[in-house]
């Protein structure tokens, strides 16, 4: 067996094009073998990143309503940015017509609106406001809440609420399925 | 390449099993060798490495997604008509299952011993002695006649 396993194999050789097209292939201008440049691999990974970065930065995951007599929304996305301002009646348009609330992080959107000189007229007046969180990941309600209710600690009769879904049971939009967490909150106490 | 080219070429052959695939292993084989920077402390030394490589880059292709289908021993080498005893011996061998295909070729062909074949292969020298014993076994079922004779 052994001598007819040596027979059989030897005579299998490397054919002799074979053997031509692989000295033409090694010996080609290196462009044909070289190895994409690792400067277009940085460039096109980055092309990708920016692609896809910039995809995410536009879809908004959650949205923070405002609603005291100007009832307005901020959509926000995953970096916690503000990709979408959306008025919700003709006082809410005033205010984001003449306040540029766009790509900023949301609690200092919230904290421009509180400061806005027309929102402290109705502060001074004694109403309400109402500052709603949605979003569909009960852990980032949470956050986003606490940290609008950062926002708010020294204004006036403020009341903040969470709620799961892309929409609201406001003024703002209809109120979505799916879990719901709520947290309510008037200034000096909190409950939830 | 004329060391080694035909060597690399019976290697491809056991594992891969069309035409294409095996010059893609064969060119990527001698590349690799192009522009490997081992030093070889002999031709021993240098023949090993092209067999540990060979294989690696016919296991690699054989993992991948995009090989080719098989094709028919004929179309995979030269064979001539009178040749039928080869051709009998090559089919019973790339019949085997994979793993014992280098054992047969690198025992049979290259005269390498089970420790060397261990070494080479990265195997156990028991698990290379199994491998060459139940391939003995089937190569005789299929080919008759004694096993190393």
């Amino acid at each position: 067996m052994r001598n007819r396993i040596q027979s059989a194999f030897a005579g299998v050789h490397a054919e002799a094009a074979l053997k031509e097209r692989t000295i033409e292939m090694i010996y080609a201008p290196a462009k044909r073998r070289r190895r994409a440049d690792p400067l277009i691999w940085a460039v096109a990974c980055l092309v990708l990143l920016l692609g896809l970065g910039s995809g995410l930065f536009f879809i908004p995951v959650s949205a923070i309503g405002i609603e005291i007599n100007p009832a307005l929304r901020l959509k926000i996305n995953c970096f916690d940015i503000v990709v979408g301002v959306e008025a919700i009646n003709k006082d809410g348009k005033r205010i984001i017509e003449e306040t540029d609330l766009m790509f900023s992080e949301y609690s200092k959107a919230i904290d421009t609106l509180l400061a806005d000189p027309r929102m402290q007229e109705y502060f001074a007046q004694g109403k309400d406001m109402e500052i709603y969180v949605e979003c569909d990941d009960e852990q980032r309600c949470k956050q986003m809440l606490k940290r609008v209710e950062g926002c708010v600690g020294n204004e006036g009769n403020v009341a903040c609420h969470a709620g799961s879904g892309t929409g609201h049971g406001h003024s703002a939009g209809k109120q979505s399925g799916g879990q719901h967490c709520k947290h309510h909150r008037h200034r000096g106490g909190s409950e939830g | 390449m004329d060391r080694y080219a035909d060597m690399v070429r019976r290697l491809c052959l056991i594992h891969v099993k069309n035409l294409a695939d095996s010059e893609d292993v064969f060119q990527t084989v001698f590349v690799k060798y192009v522009l490997s920077s081992a030093v070889f402390e002999n031709e021993e030394h240098e023949k090993a490495w092209f067999i540990r490589v060979t294989i690696n880059a016919c296991r690699d292709l054989l993992r991948s997604f995009f090989r080719s289908r098989t094709v028919p021993l004929e179309e995979l080498i030269d064979l001539p008509a009178e040749e039928s005893d080869t051709k009998e011996v090559l089919e019973a061998v790339l019949k085997l299952p994979e793993k014992y295909r280098d054992v047969v070729y690198l025992h049979y062909f290259e005269g390498y011993t089970a420790l060397e074949i261990g070494q080479l292969t990265k195997k156990n020298v028991n698990t290379v002695y199994s491998l060459l014993t139940r391939s003995k076994k089937l190569l005789r079922e299929k080919l008759g006649g004694d096993e190393d004779a």
